[in-house]
């Protein structure tokens, strides 16, 4: 088992190094740079000087040497930890990040393990009652649920927040809690702010593990060893929950893999539409803006976590399939 | 003891059956029975046939044209018809009352006021703007209208003034194609591939395999955000269009060309594809002779189940400012000015371009899967 | 009466699919008995409905499937009146306890009908646990005596192996150790051998007669192979599309076969010398799908007896012809019995004890 994992981790490097240097291009590939872009911006504010400066701003971030010398560069201090700075944030990428995380994964593992423990018995049951009404509710329920974009869900619980509170439920504080010690109020306001894109992202998420989870049920309980177990006397309870749902969870741990970089990245326009202040966010500006380390840092951030997740779903499916464990 | 209707001639039972060729007969009669045994799909597929067509006549259903602006009501409110005047009379055929704009003497601010001494009556198949059917039908009648100074906004307007229900019809138009388009530029990507790695298998086969493994576990969202910020700025809107449905292909491609590679891998094994094989018949005839119609159907499902994800990128993008660039619309780019808060909640209409593109992956999520159970009737 | 010598008695029984493309009658009128200790072998080709008659008896058809009519009488329990099973909540605790203890059954697929994600050990365990009151240590041991019974070299590690790292013979032995775990008083065996090259065969079959005769169970046989029949079976039911069509004990089948349908399949016998294949090709026509039965004897678009206007608008009924052999023919009614229009056929010299 230690041989299987070194074997994989060392077959995860080059891929992951691909990955640096892909993600570091695609956002050097657009024309112009993050100054052109902030003068345009500029212009668009009214403020026809920022074109004087140019050059200076150009030298001053070092956007004017080559691609491959930044990228060289760049590399160097991010083997050492040090990911660079923003342009448009002014500060370093490592301190926007850490600022970021705690809401970020407050409001994705909230919804990842809501939808996880509504989806997965939602969809035994809607499988052991296949074709009962309680299913075909579940099953129709599911496929709109599935076509709820979650960002579209947020902006219209915003308008639907607004008319029965009269507040405007963006970002996660109200400006009365902004630095203010801890308090049980202050909790309060957090969880309601919070609920909007925790129910925005379930509703969706809650209908795909339901599907997914039903989907393979159904095809378990149609195997030959379920008929084997019930005819040796096994209770029907024990039949699911012992053997047809552990049979039924390799898709469940495949995607399980690809949660982890998910918790990073899910949800971006609701991130967007909500003012939420998670990574997501900022990673669109930065796209939008060339803003090219924090951008970068963060596709490589998503890559590498992509790999550990797979790299961490097939040591569990290993763990939980004797067949792929005896490869 | 003969359970269904229709019992099968005797004759059939017989050494001389000719079981292939009922075999096919049976299969097709079967995949359409079932399909229309799925009542949401039937309902998917009817809402969609009235989606496009609603998307080729635009022009007729919506009363005002794509970019006509009304100066004098921006960020208006629906202004529907009405069928009871202020007396509380009653009249069959709708009408609305004009609005005048006067100046609130307590806030000093504009307001809305109807002039309810006229009643503006709504004409249907009446002239109005201008506009062409596919490209080449010229003609202004519209399906309703009303005569100035009156004015009927079923969803409201936008702050430049623009009607949103007869821009969603025309935004549907993009909207509505920009999948199949993305869907077809896959499919022809995703099945060469497919079918080529399938076939030949060896370095090809693993080569692309690896790069399809790392493109379908990447998440989608920062793909399209990084690839539709390659696009130039300057292009023009009708490049863009075809632009953004490269951008969704290029992420989608990956998953279709698995599942074909998959079904040639099973069919390869086939007797007949071995025997065309022994007959030495050329990888060229084999290939389009036996493979592609034997995956036909089965790729024509795995494109409807895709089209769903094109839909929502391409609202995901346009409504973030990335996708569809005026003068076109989409629904995304319609829903862009929701994207503010403020805005939003002052004008909640703005929002209604999104029920549209929830009907339509609803729609069509429920056609593939109608469409999956059909052409695979063992499946459970 | 008779019952007490009887384990299991099925008279009419209907087995239906209620199917989307319509009713499949798959089990349609079924009679039969299995004698304490005894052999029944069920004879039949493919489709006819052999594996759904041994899911009917213990009660594992699910929907779209289900018992119509019949009754499957079980004198394990109660030995004067016996229980209907047929009358039993399919999915009541009643049912439950009966399989495995009551009656077990070993499936046509040893590849796929063991739960690949635990150990065959685990899996015996299993079984011993739901029926027996022991602990799981005792329950470990009983499971190794079982797969040494069942002549598992090394039971001791083979108790810790996963299905995918057995054989199929290895499998099978497996799921015949299963199932005889918690000594059922009868064992339905659905062709456990089918999927099995003939040495392993040859070690199965004769594996499960060594251990019948030391567990005194009866066993009901399913196969579509006459020469395991009669290596196996001392009682034989022959079925056709969802019907028993005759039913005798195995010298009077193999001499005086009645019906027309046996004849053919006794004619298919491959001579002396050949492996007694026993596959069913030789009959002229196919088998109409259970989902369109012909009208009148199911069997009179294939028969070579075939009576004009009786045989196509009437069904014959299970009728004895002489002691012990029960037939469902025209034939054989109103004093018509032997009088077959066909010579009857050469009795058959490789089969037996071959
Ligand atoms: N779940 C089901 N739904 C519909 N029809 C079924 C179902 N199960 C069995 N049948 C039908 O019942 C008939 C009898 O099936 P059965 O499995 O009993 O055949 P068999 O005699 O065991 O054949 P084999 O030798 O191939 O195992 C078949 O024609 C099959 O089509
Ligand atoms: S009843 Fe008639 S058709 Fe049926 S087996 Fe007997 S002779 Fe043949
Ligand atoms: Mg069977």
């Amino acid at each position: 088992m230690a041989r299987y994992i070194l074997r994989r981790v060392i077959a995860v490097l080059p891929t992951l190094f691909l990955i640096t240097i892909f993600g570091f291009l695609v956002m050097e590939a657009p024309a112009g740079d993050y100054v052109t872009s902030y003068i345009i911006r500029q212009y668009g504010h009214g403020n026809t000087e920022a074109a004087r400066i140019e050059d200076e701003m150009r030298s001053l971030l070092a956007l004017d040497r080559p691609v491959y010398e930044r990228f060289v560069t760049w590399i160097a201090r991010f083997a050492q930890g040090d990911f660079g700075d923003s342009f448009d944030l002014r500060d370093s990428v490592r301190n926007i990040l850490s600022d970021r995380i705690g809401p970020t994964l407050t409001i994705s593992l909230a919804t990842f393990v809501i939808s996880w423990s509504i989806g997965i018995p939602l969809g035994v049951y809607s499988a052991t009652h296949q074709y009962s009404k309680a299913d075909n509710f579940l099953t129709t329920v599911t496929f709109v649920g599935l076509g709820l974009p979650d960002f579209l869900l947020a902006l219209a619980f915003l308008i639907l927040g607004w008319q029965l509170t009269g507040e405007v439920l963006t970002g996660l504080q109200s400006p009365a809690f902004v630095n203010q010690p801890w308090s049980l109020a202050m909790l309060l306001d957090l969880l309601k702010h919070m609920l909007i894109p925790v129910l925005a992202v379930v509703i969706t998420g809650t209908a795909w593990v339901m599907r997914v989870m039903r989907g393979n049920l159904l095809d378990q309980l149609g195997r030959n060893y379920i008929v084997t177990l019930r005819a040796k006397g096994v209770p029907e309870r024990v039949i699911i929950w012992k053997h047809a749902v552990k049979n039924s969870l390799h898709p469940l741990i495949a995607a399980l893999g690809q949660t982890l970089a998910w918790l990073i990245n899910g949800f971006t326009i609701t991130s967007i539409v909500l003012e939420l202040p998670t990574i997501q966010t900022v990673y669109l500006n930065a796209t939008l803006q060339q803003d090219v380390y924090l951008a970068g840092t963060i596709l490589i951030l998503i890559g590498f976590l992509v790999l550990i997740g797979t790299l961490l779903a097939d040591i569990m499916l290993a763990w939980m399939d004797p067949r792929i464990r005896y490869e | 003891m003969v359970a269904t209707g229709d019992t099968l001639p005797d004759s059939l039972v017989g050494p001389d059956f000719d079981a292939a060729e009922t075999a096919v007969i049976s299969v097709r009669r079967l995949m359409w029975l079932r399909f229309k045994r799925n009542r949401l799909a039937l309902i998917g597929s009817v809402v969609l046939v009235f989606m496009y067509l609603a998307a080729i006549f635009a022009g007729f259903i919506g009363p005002y044209g794509l970019r006509e602006t009304h100066e004098k009501f921006p960020a208006s409110p629906p202004l529907l018809p009405r069928f009871v005047d202020e007396e509380g009379n009653f009249s069959l055929r709708p009408f609305v009352y004009a609005m005048e704009s006067k100046v609130d003497p307590a806030t000093f601010k504009r307001v809305q006021t109807p002039n309810t001494e006229v009643k503006h009556y709504l004409h249907f198949f009446a002239r109005g703007t201008p506009y062409t059917i596919l490209g080449f039908i010229e003609t202004d009648i519209h399906l309703f209208h009303v005569y100035e100074p009156a004015k009927v906004f079923l969803l409201g307007t936008d702050k430049q003034g623009r009607d949103l229900f007869s821009r969603i019809f025309y935004g549907a138009q993009v909207s509505l194609t920009v999948g199949l388009v993305g869907v077809s530029l896959s499919l022809i990507f995703g099945t060469l591939i497919g079918i080529a790695g399938g076939y030949f298998g060896g370095l090809f086969d693993d080569v692309s395999q690896r790069i399809i493994e790392v493109l379908i576990s990447f998440p989608q969202i920062p793909l399209w955000l990084a690839l539709a910020a390659l696009i130039p700025p300057t292009w023009s809107s009708v490049q863009r269009f075809f632009a953004i449905s490269i951008v969704l292909s290029l992420v989608n491609w990956g998953g279709l060309s698995r599942q074909v590679r998959g079904m040639v891998y099973a069919l390869r094994e086939e007797d007949y594809v071995i025997a065309a094989r022994y007959a030495s018949a050329s990888d060229w005839r084999i290939i389009t002779r036996h493979l592609l119609p034997n995956t036909l159907s089965h790729i024509l499902v795995i494109a409807t189940i895709s089209i769903p994800a094109m839909i929502l990128g391409e609202t995901a993008l346009s409504f973030l400012g990335l996708g569809i660039q005026p003068p076109m619309t989409s629904w995304g780019l319609l829903l862009n000015q929701a994207q503010h808060t403020r805005v939003l909640i002052q004008q909640p209409w703005l929002l209604t371009p999104a029920l549209f593109v929830v009907a339509s992956i609803i729609s069509f999520n429920f056609l593939g899967d109608g469409l999956r159970d059909a052409a695979d009737p063992f499946a459970n | 009466m008779a019952a007490k010598s009887n384990i299991l008695e099925v008279s009419d029984l209907k087995t239906h699919f209620f199917t989307e493309q319509g009713v499949v009658p798959a089990v349609d009128g079924v009679s039969f008995q299995i004698k304490r200790g005894g052999t029944l072998g069920v004879l039949g080709e493919s489709g006819c409905g052999k594996s759904v008659t041994g899911f009917s008896i213990l009660r594992l058809v699910r929907p779209p499937g289900e018992i119509v009519a019949g009754q499957i009488r079980y004198y394990g329990r109660d030995t004067v009146n016996g229980d209907d099973l047929a009358q039993i909540d399919a999915t009541s605790e009643e049912m439950r306890q009966m399989r495995g203890s009551e009656i077990a059954m070993v499936f046509q697929e040893p590849m796929t009908s063991l739960d690949p994600l635990f150990t065959v050990g685990n899996q015996i365990m299993e079984a011993i646990l739901y029926h027996q009151d022991v602990s799981k240590a005792e329950a470990r041991k009983i499971a190794i005596e079982m797969l040494d019974k069942v002549r598992m070299p090394q039971p001791r590690e083979m108790i810790k192996k996963y299905p995918h790292q057995l054989s199929g013979g290895m499998r099978q032995r497996v799921m015949i150790a299963m199932a005889l775990s918690c000594r059922p008083k009868l064992l339905i065996a659905d062709e456990p051998t089918t999927a099995l090259d003939v040495t392993t065969e040859a070690q199965i079959l004769e594996l499960m007669r060594e251990l019948q005769e030391e567990l005194g169970m009866a066993i009901m046989f399913i196969t579509h192979d006459l020469g395991v029949i009669a290596e196996m079976a001392e009682e034989v039911a022959v079925m056709y599309l969802g019907k028993v069509v005759e039913q005798s004990d195995i010298e009077s089948l193999f001499t005086d076969p009645q019906h027309p349908y046996t004849k053919a399949l006794m004619q298919s016998i491959p001579k002396v010398g050949q492996k007694a294949d026993g596959r069913l090709e030789t009959i002229r026509g196919m088998v109409p799908s259970p989902r369109n039965i012909p009208t009148g004897c199911p069997f009179h678009p294939r028969c070579a007896s075939f009576l004009q206007g009786i045989c196509d608008t009437e069904l014959p009924q299970l009728k004895q012809s002489k002691p012990g052999h029960w037939v469902s023919c025209f034939l054989y009614e109103d004093g018509n019995a032997g009088h077959s229009s066909t010579p009857p056929p050469a009795p058959p010299q490789s089969i037996g004890e071959g």
